[in-house]
C-alpha cells in the first residue's frame, strides 16, 4: 500500500456518517509492525479477568486530536458484541439509541482502527437500556472493516480498568488495542515517509494528508548490558529475548496490577556470536 | 430579518396572520434545534424538518397572498430568493461528549469489555 491508496481509503470513508469524525492524522502500520503487534496480542495471558489501560502519559501518546492506523494489509479480529443500533438509525443515519444483546463473539475483517479525542463520555449500566448520568473519562475507538459499512466502536479507558464480561474471556478485540496502544509509543516503532511510485503521489499525499506516516519496526533489538548470571554451562552465543508482557504492581501501597510490555532485547556473552536463527512473529 | 424557531410558541395560524401584512419583511431565517437533552436524540428530527418545510410553505403562500393585499393585483409571478445555510457543530459536541456510543459499566461502574458492532446483517 502506498500514499494514494491511502488517500483512496480516506476518501471512500467520506460517504460514511462517521467521516466527521474521523481525525486528519493518519498512520499506515506496516505489514512487520502489525505482525509485531499481533504477536503482543498472542503472547498476553488467556485468563485475564481485567485489564489496566495505561495512561496516555505512561505510553507517551502524541494524538491529542486522535489518529487513524490503518493496516497495510486488513487482518482478521474477533471482537466480544454487547450492543447494536436499533432497527430505526436516526434522520442522518447515526443512531443515537443501542440495545444490550447477550455477548457474542464476533470477526471482523479489519482496515483501520481509529483512536478519537479523549472525553467524558456517558455510560450506560450493563442490562439498562438508558445511560447514566455518571460520565468517564475515554477515549472512544472505531474498528473499521474492509468494507467501510463495517464499523465497530468500543473505548480505551486511560489509566482505567475493563473489567471481562461475565461468562466470557476477554475479547481479542481489547489485548490488541492495549497491544496498538502501547506498542505506537514504544522504542522499537519508528515513523518513516509512506512509500510512493513518484513525484507526483508525494506531493498529493503532502497536500492532501500531510501528516501521513508510515509505522515500522526498527531494525534488530536493543542491548543488554547486564552482565549474566552464573551458569552452568558456558553460552556459545548471544540471543534475542522476545518482548514479553510482565505483570507490574502500582498503585497506591502497589495493590493494583498491570501488564507491561518489554521490548525484545539481546542477552548472553559480549564475545560471543549472535544466534541469528530469525523470530518468526505468528499472528 | 425575523426569525422563527420551530418549536416556539407561535402557532401556524399566528404565524400565517403575521406573515400576511404588507410590511412583514421578505427576509425570513427559519432555525431548527435539536434537542439538547442530555442523552435523547441529538440530531435533527424528520418531524423537526417537516415542520420546518411546512412553515416555508406557509411563508410563501403568506408573502403571496399579503403582496396580493397589498397592490389589489393577483400576482402573476413568483420569485424566491433561497440562501441556505446549513450550520452545524459536531466537532464542537464532539469534544463535549456528543459521541453516538456509550460505555458500558457493571453495577459498580466498572468498565466491561465488549464492543458496539452498528449493523447487523453482516459478518
Amino acid at each position: 500500500m502506498n500514499g494514494d491508496d491511502v488517500l483512496a481509503i480516506r476518501k471512500e470513508w467520506e460517504q460514511y456518517n462517521y467521516a466527521d469524525y474521523l481525525p486528519e492524522a493518519t498512520v499506515l502500520a506496516s505489514r512487520d509492525w502489525t505482525l509485531y503487534v499481533r504477536a503482543m496480542t498472542a503472547a498476553m495471558p488467556r485468563d485475564l479477568e481485567s485489564i489496566h489501560y495505561p495512561s496516555e502519559a505512561e505510553v507517551r501518546w502524541a494524538w491529542p486530536e486522535g489518529v487513524v492506523i490503518v493496516f497495510d494489509e486488513p487482518l482478521a479480529l474477533t471482537h466480544l458484541i454487547i450492543s447494536r443500533d436499533k432497527k430505526h438509525v436516526g434522520t442522518f443515519g447515526i443512531s443515537r439509541e443501542v440495545e444490550d444483546i447477550p455477548p457474542i463473539e464476533e470477526r471482523q475483517e479489519l482496515q483501520a482502527m481509529v483512536f478519537g479525542i479523549g472525553q467524558l463520555m456517558k455510560t450506560r449500566v450493563k442490562g439498562g437500556s438508558t445511560e447514566t448520568i455518571e460520565s468517564m473519562y475515554a477515549i472512544p475507538t472505531m474498528f473499521i472493516g474492509v468494507n467501510p459499512d463495517d464499523i465497530i466502536s468500543g473505548t480505551w479507558i486511560p489509566d482505567g480498568d475493563t473489567h471481562v464480561m461475565g461468562g466470557h474471556t476477554m475479547s481479542e478485540s481489547s489485548m490488541f488495542m492495549l497491544s496498538v496502544i502501547t506498542a505506537l509509543g514504544h522504542r522499537l516503532t519508528k515513523h518513516v515517509p509512506v512509500p510512493s511510485a513518484g513525484r507526483g503521489e508525494r506531493r498529493r499525499v503532502q497536500r492532501e494528508l500531510p501528516s501521513l506516516r508510515m509505522l515500522s519496526l526498527a531494525g534488530g533489538a536493543s542491548v543488554s548490558e547486564r552482565e549474566g548470571s552464573p551458569q552452568r554451562h558456558p553460552h556459545r552465543f548471544r540471543w534475542i529475548v522476545r518482548g514479553h508482557w510482565h505483570t507490574v504492581a502500582h498503585g497506591p501501597r502497589k495493590t493494583l496490577r498491570r501488564l507491561q510490555w518489554y521490548d525484545p532485547y539481546i542477552k548472553g556473552p559480549e564475545d560471543k556470536p549472535l544466534d541469528e536463527r530469525r523470530t518468526v512473529w505468528r499472528a | 430579518m425575523s426569525t422563527f424557531k420551530y418549536g416556539d410558541e407561535l402557532s401556524r395560524d399566528e404565524f400565517y396572520r403575521a406573515a400576511i401584512q404588507p410590511d412583514f419583511p421578505d427576509n425570513m431565517q427559519f432555525v431548527l434545534t435539536a434537542t439538547t437533552n442530555f442523552g435523547e436524540n441529538v440530531t435533527f428530527s424528520q418531524e423537526g424538518i417537516d415542520g420546518m418545510v411546512e412553515q416555508l410553505k406557509s411563508f410563501i403562500m403568506a408573502r403571496i397572498l399579503g403582496t396580493w393585499h397589498k397592490t389589489n393585483v393577483a400576482p402573476h409571478e413568483l420569485t424566491v430568493n433561497m440562501r441556505l445555510e446549513f450550520k452545524a457543530d459536531e466537532m464542537e459536541k464532539l469534544r463535549k461528549g456528543d459521541w453516538p456510543w456509550w460505555a458500558l459499566v457493571d453495577e459498580g461502574k466498572n468498565h466491561l469489555d465488549g464492543s458496539h458492532r452498528v449493523r447487523d446483517e453482516r459478518r
